[in-house]
This record gives structure tokens, sequence and C-alpha cells, in this order.
């Protein structure tokens, strides 16, 4: 409005007709006052008179009667969407065409400094009192900082919808009665329903589980805040989104307008949970399964995870998060010194983030049994290479070490047996040695000895050294003067189970009575018989087993004039070996020899 | 071997051995040494009986007596204060340790091994005696 001066325009009354003039008078004070433009406009369009606001608003002041303007003040004017309108368009044309009034008609108005303002137009016939039209009054309005809050509510309008429908999220909202709304492209795409297949149908049938989804809306109606809630969705081609739910709903005056229900498909994470708990649960069954003892510790040793493995060779069950270092209830060095868990190997590979190896322990359980075993103490690291924790591995080397025991003793008992053996050659070397009458005879008799002492080992090998047969023994022995015999030689009775010890003695006695036998006896001449039979007697007592051994047909005997060893071996041998008594008869028909020894000392 | 012998001159030995061959072995060797076989038997009963009543200056004991443990004829003897010479075919790992102390003969063994267990065996009891 610079450099414009208002100078109260009113047309000049000879150019008003009478009654108009009569009619404004009143009025013109009063709209000099009023914050809206006013204009009037006679029959013919000429301006006749205007306010102070109109003024302002056109940026101009044009002199009212003036030939060139008509209907409107302004300088130019457009329609809202920017056309230029011919003024002789304007409202006030318009009305004056038609006499009827023109409400609230937007309009651009340009000034002549360029400016340009909305203003909204409201005109009303004026009429003389005959009802005849005589002209019309314009009442107007700036409305540019309306239109301007209207246009940024529009945009800000759009952005929310935009960020509603297009946003990444999947948003949708839901009646009371459970019914979609509303629902955006990313829901749509989620699930893969087009817009009309979706909204307007009930949020439950796309539920996969229908009491999740009445506990939602349960929840919801009851005014609670929904944050993450897990559910299952189905989608169009019936697979299955596993879905974070967080909502909440929109009361309006106390009364349920809808719910803003935000959707997150965890499908992924879901699936990538699920196969981690699977392969955890795998891992887990493997160690399970693993028939060593497995457990695991935190950083600080205290235990976290045990198999039954652990709890078999510890003999209890261990505290999760409680017990430390080891499951074990006690331990000790392989020497028996106590070794405390704290100084334990899995102690010592967490407090120095190594791993323990070819370390021996003894476990003792709550019952007092002791398990030698080995650990494998082993630090594990997150992926940082920090030390979380330690898993260690216990193998019970029970069996190991008996195994060694039992070595041991083989071994202890094998050199036992040879260290007698030895001494028992030894004795038998010295006792031919004092009684032979040359060194050929020497060699002979002791030969004799060793092999019959030979033969007797062969056999009780065989057996593992448990025991022999007296049968096969005596058949042994006899073997080397059987085949020279025919069938001068009978050997009969019942299966005797012997001692390796018995089987050692009757073998040598054996042997000797044999050797005489075939030397000076019975077997010396082709008609000589030979009879060895036995018997176990079990009534009276105490069980005996009864040895006879009968020479007939041989030369005739004489006792002998120095005791050889032969007969003390028979006679003191059955005595001090099986506590049993032997006596021999050199009667001159043939010798005999009856040995009786207790049952029990041969078997 | 013959200063061993004449310190064993008249020497009365109890022998316990249940194997035959060896006890004849032994008898001779202690014979061959000059000493005297007082007495010799094969089992732990007669053994015990022995230790507690009989007269002799020393023992010379198998450990493994037809399946029995010589110890309760070690303690007789020990509290008799008798010489003893363990002769076992486990060595000195066959003896049980509280009386490793006394001569341990490993069979098979010579009889100047005999007669130096013997020796030693009569020096500790009379250094014990002191």
């Amino acid at each position: 409005m610079h450099g414009m001066a208002y100078r109260g325009a009113v047309a000049p009354a000879s150019a008003i007709p009478l009654p108009l003039q009569q009619a404004l008078q009143s009025w013109t004070g009063l709209m000099e006052t009023l914050p809206v433009g006013i204009y009037t406009c006679g029959r013919d369009g000429l301006l006749v008179q205007y306010n102070r606001r109109a003024a302002e608003l056109w940026g101009r002041a044009p002199v009212p009667g003036d030939a060139h303007v008509r209907f409107c003040g302004a300088w130019k004017a457009y329609r809202p969407d920017g056309q230029p309108l011919d003024l002789s368009d304007a409202p006030m044309a318009e009305l004056l065409r038609s006499g009827a009034p023109v409400r609230d008609r937007e309009l651009v108005v340009e000034r002549p400094d360029g400016t340009r303002i909305v203003i909204l137009a409201n005109l009303d016939p004026l009429l003389d009192e005959a009802g005849e039209l005589i002209g019309a009054v314009n009442c107007f309005q700036d409305i540019t900082e309306a239109k301007r809050t209207e246009q940024a509510l529009r945009e800000q309008q759009r952005d929310l919808d935009d960020f509603f429908e297009n946003g990444a999220v999947a948003l949708h909202l839901v009646g009371s009665d459970g019914t979609i709304l509303r629902a955006n492209q990313a829901e749509l795409d989620l699930l893969g329903y087009s817009r009309e297949e979706y909204v307007g149908r009930n949020i439950a049938d796309f539920h996969a589980d229908r009491p999740v989804i009445e506990d939602i809306l349960a929840r919801l109606c009851g005014g609670q805040k929904l944050d993450k809630y897990p559910a299952r969705l189905r989608t169009k081609d019936g697979s299955i989104k596993h879905v974070l739910i967080s909502s909440n709903v929109q009361f309006r005056a106390g009364k349920f307008v809808n719910t803003r229900c935000f959707t997150l498909d965890v499908t992924d994470q879901k699936r990538a949970d699920d196969e981690l708990r699977a392969s955890e649960q795998r891992y887990r069954g493997l160690i399970e399964a693993l028939p060593a003892a497995v457990y695991t510790t935190d950083a600080e040793g205290r235990i976290t995870f045990y198999n039954q493995a652990a709890v078999d060779l510890s003999g209890r069950r261990p505290e999760l998060g409680n017990d430390k270092w080891c499951v074990t209830w006690r331990m000790y060095l392989p020497d028996g010194t106590p070794l405390p868990h704290d100084q334990c190997p899995m102690a010592v590979a967490l407090k120095e983030d190594r791993p323990i190896r070819d370390v021996e322990a003894v476990a003792e359980r709550p019952d007092g049994t002791r398990v030698p075993f080995l650990p494998y103490p082993t630090p594990l690291h997150d992926a940082a290479g920090r030390l979380v924790g330690a898993v260690n591995m216990l193998v019970d080397i029970s069996e190991r070490k008996q195994a060694e025991t039992r070595q041991k003793l083989l071994v202890d008992e094998l050199n036992h047996r040879v260290k007698n053996t030895l001494a028992t050659v030894q004795s038998l070397a010295s006792q031919t040695a004092r009684r032979a009458q040359s060194p050929d005879a020497f060699r002979e008799d002791l030969e004799g000895r060793l092999i019959a002492l030979s033969r007797a080992h062969d056999q009780l090998s065989q057996r593992n050294w448990e025991h022999a047969d007296l049968r096969e023994i005596a058949l042994a022995s006899l073997a080397p003067y059987n085949r020279e015999a025919g069938d001068a030689i009978t050997v009969s009775g019942e299966p005797i189970v012997l001692t390796p010890k018995s089987a050692l003695t009757f073998a040598m006695i054996f042997h000797e009575l044999a050797t005489n036998a075939a030397k000076y006896g019975a077997l010396s001449q082709p008609d000589g018989r030979l009879a060895l039979d036995w018997k176990a007697e079990r009534n009276g007592a105490g069980p005996k087993l009864r040895v006879r051994w009968r020479e007939s047909g041989g030369p005739a005997v004489a006792p002998p004039t120095r005791r050889g060893f032969g007969s003390m071996l028979v006679e003191r041998g059955i005595e001090a070996e099986l506590g049993g008594v032997a006596r021999l008869d050199f009667a001159p028909a043939g010798l005999s020899c009856n040995i009786e020894v207790p049952l029990a000392n041969t078997m | 071997m013959s200063g061993g012998k004449v310190a064993l001159e008249g020497l009365r030995v109890f022998v316990v051995e249940d194997e035959f061959a060896v006890l004849l072995l032994v008898e001779d060797m202690l014979v061959q040494l000059g000493c005297a076989v007082v007495a010799s038997v094969s089992r732990i009963a007669p053994a015990l009986e022995i230790a507690r009543s009989g007269a002799f200056d020393a023992a010379v004991l198998d450990i493994n007596v037809a399946g029995e443990a010589i110890y309760p004829v070690v303690e007789i003897l020990a509290s008799r204060n008798v010489p003893i010479a363990f002769s076992t075919g486990y060595g000195a790992a066959g003896v049980a340790a509280a009386w490793r102390a006394w001569p341990i003969l490993q069979k098979p063994y010579s009889a100047e091994q005999l007669a130096h267990a013997l020796l030693q065996a009569i020096a500790r009891v009379a250094a014990l005696g002191r």
C-alpha cells in the first residue's frame, strides 16, 4: 500500500442515483472500520465505492466511476488454478448478469507491485425498493495466510500418508471388531495380498494362531500397549511369517477408534535362531552321547554344562553355576597327594589361558571309589579372542591302569616262576652230580630229569598254568617207555585235576619211577609189567587220592643199599610238596609204590 | 667262603621251603657250610609250631609257603631274636616292607650267597641286641 492515498472515495453525487446515495450514506462510516474489503458497483459494473481495506488488498486506489475500472478494483486477477481471469468474468460481472449472490469465491489478486494475494469473495445484489437490481456489493478478505496454512497442512498430510503408505515397516490400522481399516504397501508386500484382498477383512483371518490374535486384541482393548509381541502370520501363498507386533489403540473420548500396528518380519532371524538352537541341540546331543566325561565352565571356572558320562565318572551331579573348576568330588595326584580343585589342570588351563595335556589325576567319588583319569582342559575364546570359559574332557583310564597292573603282576609272576624253576634245575643238577658215577651218567640223568620237568611245563602251559590232568601227566612220563614195552604198561584211574604244583611233583616222581623201572625193574625185561592206577576216596575224614605203582615180571628186586635221588624225591617230595605219604616197597616180585595225598592238596 | 664256613660251623638252622627240590638244595648247601639243619618244613602250620618251641640259631624262610605267607612265622622268630634270611623267587619286591631289613636271597642263589645272607642276619641281630 506504499505511496497510496485513500481518500474516502465516493463517486460524485451527481453520478449516483439518489436512492443508492441514500442507502449508502449511513453505512459509509461503518464500512471504513471493517477488516474486510468492501466495494460496490452499479448496474453497469462501474466502481461506486470502496473502503480502505479494499484499497489495501488491491494495492491501489482506483477512481470510482472510472470507465476503465469495471467489476473489480484489482489491477489483475487470476483463477485459483493460476489462469488469468478476464475481469468481465469476475464474480461481480457474474452477479450483475445473474442477479444471484456469489458465495466463497476464491481469486488471486495481483497488485501493481507484482505481489499476489488470495482472496475469498462474497457478493450480494443491491436491490431498489421495487426489487430491481441496481448494483452489487462485494465483501472480500485476504485468505493468503489461511491458504498457505492449508497448503502446509495438505503437504503434511501427504507426507504422513506417504510415510504410512511407503514406509519400510508394515503398518495397519484395525477397528475394535478386528476389521482391517487400512494397511500399507509394506504390509501387503509382506503377506502377498492386494489391498482389495486385505483391507476390510478381519485381521484374525491372517493369523496362524487364533489364540494369539485373540490375546492381542484383548490386550489392546484393555488399553495395553504391545511391544514386539511374537506372532505368526499366514501369507497368500500359505507360508508362515514370524513377526513381532508393536501396537496400541487410539482412543478418542474413551472410545476405541483403531489400533496402530507395526509388524516386524523376523522370519529370517527366527530361522537363524532356530538353526542356531538346533545346531546347539545337535552338539549337546553329540556331547551327551560321547563316552567321555565332558563339561564346560565360564571364564571364572563355574561349571556351566556337563554330560552323563561326567556324572558317571565323578559319581555325583555337579551344581551348575556354583561348583567350580571340576565336576569331581575330590582329586588326587597319581601318587595319592590331595589335589585342591583350584589347582587342578582345568584351573591351571583357565588361569594361564592354555590347554593342559599329558597330566594324570585321580578322582574320588562320594562313595570313596577312585578313578584314575586323563584330563584335557582347553580354554575357549570368543570372536574377539577373549577368554570366555573352557571345556574339559576326562578320560577314564582305570582299565588301562588295571591292564598295566595286570601286566606287571604277570611279569612278576613269570619272573618268580622262572627263578623258582631255575632253583629247581639248580637242585636237580646238584643232586644228580652228587650221585653220578660218571660225567656221561650225570649228563644222561640230568637230561632225563630236565626233559620230564619241561614236559610237565608244556602241559601246564597248554592250560594257562591253571591245572593239569593226572592221566595226561602219567602218560607223558611213561611215553618214552611205552613203545618198547608194547602193552606192558597199563594206566587207569578217574579224571583227577591237579594244581600246577602237584602236577610237577607227580611228573617228577613218575619220571624217577619209570627211569628206575627201565634200568633195573619191570620195564628192563620183555615180560615185565607195570600197572599205574589211582582212585579218589571221598569218604572218611579227609578225601584222599591213592595212587598205586606196581611192577611185576621183572628181575628179582632187592632193597637198594643206598638211597638214590629218585627214592628220596618220591618219599620226601610227596610229603613236602603235597603233604602226603609215599611208601616204596622193594618186594622181590617187583617194586611197588603207594602214594596217598589229601585230595585238597592236588586240585 | 672259608671265613663264612668257619663262622657258620655248627650253626643250627631252621628251613621253611615248600618246593622239595629247592629244600634239598638248601639243606645240601647248609651242610656244605658246616651248618646243622635241625628242622625243615613245607607248611605254615608246622613251621609256626617249630618257630615257637624249636631250638636253632638262624632261619632260612621261603615267603609263599603252599599258598600261605610266612609272616606269622617271621613275627615269632623276630620276637625270639632269631637271625632270618629270606629265600624267594620274587626278590626284594616279594617281601613285605616291614621285613625288608633282613637279607633277601633271590632264587636261584649259591651257597656262598646263602652264607653271606646268614652272616648278615646274625650281625643284624647282634647289632640290635647291643
